[in-house]
Formats: structure tokens, C-alpha cells, sequence
């Protein structure tokens, strides 16, 4: 598939093509709904927040800088709405256990897979265990670069990666000796 | 105590470290069981963290364009607004102020007191413009006679 030029496409849209967002959206769909969907635990929020995400950007894109990165714009669009929702949702959602089990398989369907996906599985809760900024870095580096992500948490690189070294390092803690080499 | 190439294990896990810096981190990482398991980890979490379906994206009804006959930016009535208020505000506290002290001044005794009447004695007057014409009289007369 030919490369999709990003800025002929958002030249476009600015220019009041909405059809060329189609592009975009297909572009960073799968990268964007996992990070937020992540992000919250919950199905039916995450859905709320993409979509949420998705207007704000094609509404607000006549504003945004052709130089700048849009992939980190994008996340931090979506990581703004997630911390939205967190901030409204403070008192009312308990996490983790009820609002994962949507996401996650449950432990008798799990207990069915190969040992692989089990460890997998593990990890992932070992990953929504943790505290939120840990949990964040972690989920950030998966779809953006490093540089990206100092972009979208507005630190310099080096916080950027000490704090992944941080989330990292207490991950390998709470998975015990049984994940390490 | 912890490795000093604890960034660049991370930068190597994710694809980001530089050619240059490769051969050295790779000799060091060969010994360093810490670097080991940080990119052990990282590989483990990224395994984890399957990419998900993104729902469609439904995209928000458009509004008709209207034809732009006359356009005018009331942009600036924005940060108008923030200094418009106060000054709305501070403007009535005046007006209060004003219109109380004028109320209290207009209900006080003046300062300085009205003048007296001027009364005119009539009578007098009369006696004044009799002689007056009298004296006219007697001067038109001394003229003539000249």
C-alpha cells in the first residue's frame, strides 16, 4: 500500500475535506483505541473517549501546526480525555478487578490456553497493577517513540526514559523471580 | 548499586539506540544480568499489550456552510470580557458611592447661608424721584436761560 503523506492529508482536511480524516483515523485507529482503551479498563469508556478523541482532533485540526508532530498531538488529545475521565469518574469507578474483566479472559478460560498465554496474561495484570503515571509510560512507549512521548508529557527525553526505567524496574519487582532470566 | 546503561537498554528494547552506541551496549549487556532483564521485561510487556479493534469512527454530522455575506472576528470581545466585567463592576460601586454622598450633601445645611432678602422702602424712593425731577427741572432751566 502506497504510503499515506500525513500532511497532503491534513492540508486536506483543513481545507474542509472531513472525508481525508477517514485516512488519518485509519492510520493510528488501532494504536489510538488500544492506548485508551488500556488506559481505562473499560469497554464502553474507552469507545466514548475515541470517539471524543476523534472529534476534538478533526474539529481543532484547523489549528494545528503542519510542523508539529500529529501523531503526538493525537495522543495527547486522547491522553487529556483519559485523565477527564479519571478526574469525573474519581469517586464513582473502582478499578482494577470489576473493570477489566471485559478486557481480560476469565481465569477458567485462561487456565485452558498454553502456558504462554497464561504468563501474558500475568503480566498484563501486573501492568494495571501498577500506579498510574508507571502504568502510562509503559502504555505510551508501545505506540509512540521516545521522543514523541516527551512531546506528549511536555519533559525532556531523559524524564522521559527515567521514568519508563522507574516503571520498568517495579514491574520486574512485582512479577517476582518467576519472569526474570 | 544501578547500571549506567540503564537508558540505552531501553533505548536498544525499543529500537531507538544509536548505531553508534550498538556495538558498546551489546559488549555490556553481555555481562550486565540488570540491562538483561530490563529488556526482558520490555519485551514481555509490549508481548502483553495486544493491539485491540478500534470501533468505526462515526463521523459528526456537518453543518450546512453558510454563505459568508458579512463576517466579522468578535475574537477580541474575549479578553474585552475579562477586563470589562471588573470594570462593570467597579463602575456600579462608583455610581453608589456618588449617588449616596450627593444624597447626604443635598440634605445638609448649606455652608454658607442664603443671602437676606432686599426690601425697598417705596415711599422713600417717591421723596428721592421728586427731588431728583425737581433738581432736573431747575437745571433745564439755568441752561436755557444761558
Amino acid at each position: 500500500m502506497k504510503e499515506i503523506n500525513e500532511q497532503e492529508i491534513i492540508k486536506a482536511v483543513k481545507g474542509g475535506n472531513a472525508e481525508a480524516f477517514g485516512l488519518l483515523v485509519e492510520k493510528y485507529k488501532e494504536s489510538l483505541y488500544s492506548f485508551i482503551l488500556y488506559s481505562t479498563k473499560n469497554e464502553a469508556a474507552a469507545q466514548d473517549i475515541y470517539q471524543d478523541t476523534l472529534v476534538t482532533v478533526l474539529t481543532k485540526l484547523k489549528n494545528y501546526r503542519e510542523e508539529g508532530n500529529f501523531k503526538a498531538w493525537l495522543f495527547t488529545v486522547a491522553r487529556n480525555k483519559v485523565t477527564d475521565y479519571f478526574r469525573a469518574n474519581s469517586k464513582t469507578v473502582s478499578l482494577p478487578e470489576d473493570a477489566s474483566a471485559d478486557i481480560f479472559p476469565s481465569k477458567e478460560n485462561t487456565e485452558k490456553e498454553v502456558s504462554s498465554k497464561i504468563a501474558l496474561d500475568n503480566i498484563l495484570a501486573e501492568i494495571e497493577a501498577l500506579p498510574e503515571k508507571d502504568r502510562e509510560i509503559i502504555l505510551l512507549r508501545q505506540y509512540l517513540s521516545f521522543k514523541e512521548i516527551a512531546e506528549v508529557l511536555n519533559c525532556p527525553l531523559g524524564t522521559a526514559l527515567a521514568r519508563l526505567n522507574r516503571a520498568i524496574k517495579k514491574l520486574q519487582k512485582n512479577l517476582g523471580e518467576e519472569y526474570a532470566l | 548499586m544501578p547500571c549506567n546503561q540503564a537508558e540505552n537498554a531501553l533505548l536498544y528494547a525499543y529500537g531507538e539506540l544509536e548505531e553508534s552506541k550498538t556495538p558498546a551496549f551489546l559488549a555490556h549487556l553481555k555481562e550486565c544480568k540488570e540491562c538483561q532483564n530490563t529488556l526482558h521485561i520490555c519485551a514481555l510487556a509490549t508481548a502483553s499489550l495486544k493491539p485491540k479493534q478500534a470501533p468505526d469512527f462515526v463521523m459528526p454530522a456537518q453543518e450546512p456552510v453558510k454563505e459568508k455575506a458579512f463576517s466579522f472576528d468578535f475574537g477580541f470581545l474575549q479578553g474585552l470580557k475579562r477586563r470589562a466585567i471588573p470594570a462593570l463592576v467597579f463602575g456600579a460601586f462608583a455610581l453608589v458611592i456618588g449617588f449616596t454622598a450627593f444624597e447626604g450633601l443635598s440634605t445638609k445645611k448649606p455652608m454658607v447661608s442664603a443671602p437676606q432678602s432686599i426690601s425697598f422702602d417705596f415711599e422713600d424712593m417717591d421723596t428721592d424721584l421728586t427731588d431728583l425731577e425737581t433738581e432736573i427741572s431747575e437745571m433745564f432751566e439755568y441752561m436755557q436761560e444761558i
